[in-house]
């Protein structure tokens, strides 16, 4: 069953995105060429078309992500969507696994086309292909432990992003049930204002009650800079009272060490699975189309 | 025939919209073996009524139930419902919808619901965004009557289509009939539905106003059902007081 | 849909008597085996348990034989055929003569008419429904 929702997701998708890529796609492809081609005036002027298509290929795929979930279950189509016997939970996983996927997707895609760009930037300056990018990566890889760096942030921000994705879908299927109804479109919005609010409390809490913090030491980025490198702070755990950390934080500011309560990491995979769960409950028991 | 099995039963089914009622304490009972005509003006709880049985609409006060259940997923296997609304993607061919529906449910008979489309004569891969209004009803009829469901939920299924359609319709309905099934038909085009009629339930402002069997309503007014139904939301005040004791009757209860 | 149904009395009485009709003039034959109750709703663009009231009403009549398995069959009884052909034929008969007098017309002018008319062979209208 799983499958078969997935199936119709990116069979949707398709239907609705592909086209539309294209557009990008050429779009693209012809800022690229102008640029390359080193034309006066024009080319510089067309700078603006990849980076349009850059910006675009995330942000479109994100809004098509959420309208096609409150299309496909709160518009006509809903009827549809609730009346095949579907568990709500799967019908919901379904719907989660092919927002991301098309999500990572468009990043992919958007990688593809800064590449593209840059090559494109390297032939207008006369430089080997790819060399502009090759620099870059020098760099990067030049700075001391990058790559848990990178896999750090890669999955914090995997995990916030889901979390995001997460709480816009219950604010769309808690906002459309019966007792928001009145408010149309707005019901949504507004239950996601709340929920906005809530997770930044629960956030604030969980840092400040949780007795491990993390220690930012911005000492190694301050001398790498004066040397002309780059490098990352360095981290370190430490416990103790969050609150009277904090407290001393703002009364002494060190410019240079600051601590994080851990647990406000904590808040967004906490708010996620509750989201889910909540939505979960609210596809399969408080659906009200109307 | 075989045994009576309750297949919709609800008890005290209310449901307001902002404060006014489209269901007013319903009660009602439905049996199997019967095509039932669901008729009353607008606003008198009809679309509700099949939005709850369907399993679209939860909040609701009272009871409802569908084969003993409150309506949710397994409910949903068993109804085959038809909204007033066009429900399908845009960008969907009849032949898409048929596959959908043959992923989706085990008893949607594709092959006879493409000889269905045939006889529509729709065009099976012509996208339903450039398919008129009626076109598009035909395709949502042709998946609903092509299951073998136990409870049919059809709403307004022949107010949108051409007279010739209407027949096609009404044979696909007559078709699907089995002594294992209810099917539910609303409509204000009572005429075109009545001979196809076991029974019929007149709603009004959320209650049961008159149920029965539609010969025995036949010989009781000495009309057509359509003239009862004219008679009864037309002209109120108009002498009717000896249907009133049809009317008190709780519920919905055949006299075969 | 075959034929549309009078408001005024219940269709399966008047799908009784289309049966009825079908069976005397031969249309469905002695002994011959009936269409489903589903076909005959189909054909009629009627309710089946309409169809079915209607087929109840013949086997009590004995016009039309219910056998446990192999289906519904129209009787052999050549007797009961014939009375049920006179009784159509009288019943037809009473409501035209009753409209005759309606219009003030005696049984002589009445006669004369009738053989006028089923001379011209403007008689046979509406002799089956099929």
């Amino acid at each position: 069953m799983f499958s078969l929702v997935l199936k119709y997701e990116f069979a949707a998708w398709r239907r609705s995105y592909v086209r539309f890529l294209m557009v990008i796609g050429m779009v693209l492809l012809v800022g690229c060429i102008a640029v390359a081609l080193r034309l006066p005036i024009v080319s510089d002027l067309a700078m603006i078309l990849p980076v349009l298509a850059i910006l675009a290929l995330p942000v479109s795929q994100f809004v098509l992500v959420v309208v096609s979930y409150y299309r496909s279950l709160y518009g006509p189509r809903g009827y549809l969507a609730h009346t095949l016997p579907i568990p709500a939970g799967t019908l919901y996983a379904g719907k989660l696994v092919a927002a991301m996927t098309e999500l990572v997707i468009s990043a992919v895609l958007m990688l593809a086309a800064i590449v593209l760009t840059s090559v494109a930037l390297d032939v207008a300056a006369r430089n080997m292909p790819f060399s502009g990018l090759r620099q870059v990566l020098r760099i990067i890889a030049s700075i001391p432990a990058i790559g848990r760096w990178i896999a750090g942030l890669g999955l914090m921000f995997l995990i916030s992003f889901v979390a995001n994705i997460v709480s816009i879908f219950f604010a769309i299927s808690t906002g459309s049930e019966a007792r928001w109804q009145g408010l149309g479109i707005g019901g949504p919005v507004l239950v996601y204002v709340l929920l906005y609010v809530a997770t930044q409390l629960l956030t604030i809490v969980l840092m400040l009650a949780l007795p491990l913090g993390l220690q930012i030491d911005m000492t190694p980025v301050v001398l790498a800079e004066a040397r002309g490198v780059i490098a990352m702070p360095q981290l370190q755990i430490v416990t103790g009272n969050m609150l009277t950390a904090f407290w001393d934080a703002l009364r002494e500011p060190n410019p240079l060490v600051s601590t994080v309560g851990l647990g406000s990491f904590l808040s967004a995979p906490l708010t996620g699975v509750v989201c889910a769960w909540l939505t979960v409950r609210s596809i399969r028991w408080r659906t009200s189309l109307r | 025939m075989s045994m009576d099995d309750i297949i919709v039963r609800t008890a005290k089914l209310t449901k307001n919209y902002r404060g006014r009622p489209a269901l007013n304490e319903l009660d009602l009972e439905l049996r199997n073996g019967r095509i039932i005509g669901l008729v009353g003006p607008n606003g008198s709880g009809k679309t509700t009524l099949l939005k709850i049985l369907a399993g679209v609409l939860a909040d609701y006060s009272g009871t409802a139930e569908v084969l003993g259940l409150r309506p949710g997923l397994e409910t949903k296997a068993q109804v085959s419902y038809m909204p007033d609304c066009s429900y399908l993607e845009d960008r969907m061919t009849p032949n898409d919808a048929l596959d959908l529906f043959a992923d989706f449910y085990t008893d949607f008979d594709r092959r006879r619901a493409y000889e269905m489309l045939l006889a529509f004569r729709l065009e099976p891969t012509q996208r339903l965004r450039d398919m008129s209004k009626g076109m598009r009803e035909k395709v949502q009829i042709t998946l609903v009557m092509n299951r073998a469901a136990r409870l049919y939920l059809l709403d307004e299924p022949i107010s949108g289509v051409d007279p010739a359609s209407r027949q096609l319709i009404l044979d696909s309905i007559l078709r699907s009939y089995s002594s294992e099934s209810c099917l539910v038909i609303s409509t204000h085009l009572i005429h075109d539905i009545e001979p196809a009629l076991d029974e019929v339930v007149f709603l009004d402002r959320g209650r049961v106003r008159l149920a029965g069997n539609a010969e025995d309503l036949r010989a009781e007014s000495g009309g057509s059902i359509d003239q009862l139904f004219r008679s009864l939301f037309q002209s109120e005040a108009a002498g009717l007081r000896e249907l009133g004791a049809t009317a008190e009757r709780p519920g919905f209860i055949s006299r075969r | 849909m075959t034929g549309s149904f009078d408001a005024d009395r219940p269709i399966y009485q008047q799908l009784a008597h289309r049966f009825r009709e079908r069976i005397v003039t031969g249309y469905w034959q002695p002994g011959e085996r009936m269409a489903s109750v589903r076909e005959l709703a189909l054909e009629y663009g009627v309710n089946p348990n309409t169809v079915q009231r209607a087929l109840a009403e013949l086997e009590r009549e004995g016009l039309a034989i219910a056998e446990r398995t192999s289906g519904r069959f129209i009787t052999e009884d050549e007797q009961l055929l014939r009375t049920t052909k006179r009784q159509l034929a009288e019943e037809a008969t009473r409501e035209w003569a009753g409209r005759l007098r309606a219009l003030g017309l005696d049984q002589a002018e009445g006669a004369r008419l009738a053989t006028a008319v089923w001379t011209d062979g403007h008689g046979q209208t509406k002799e089956n429904n099929a």
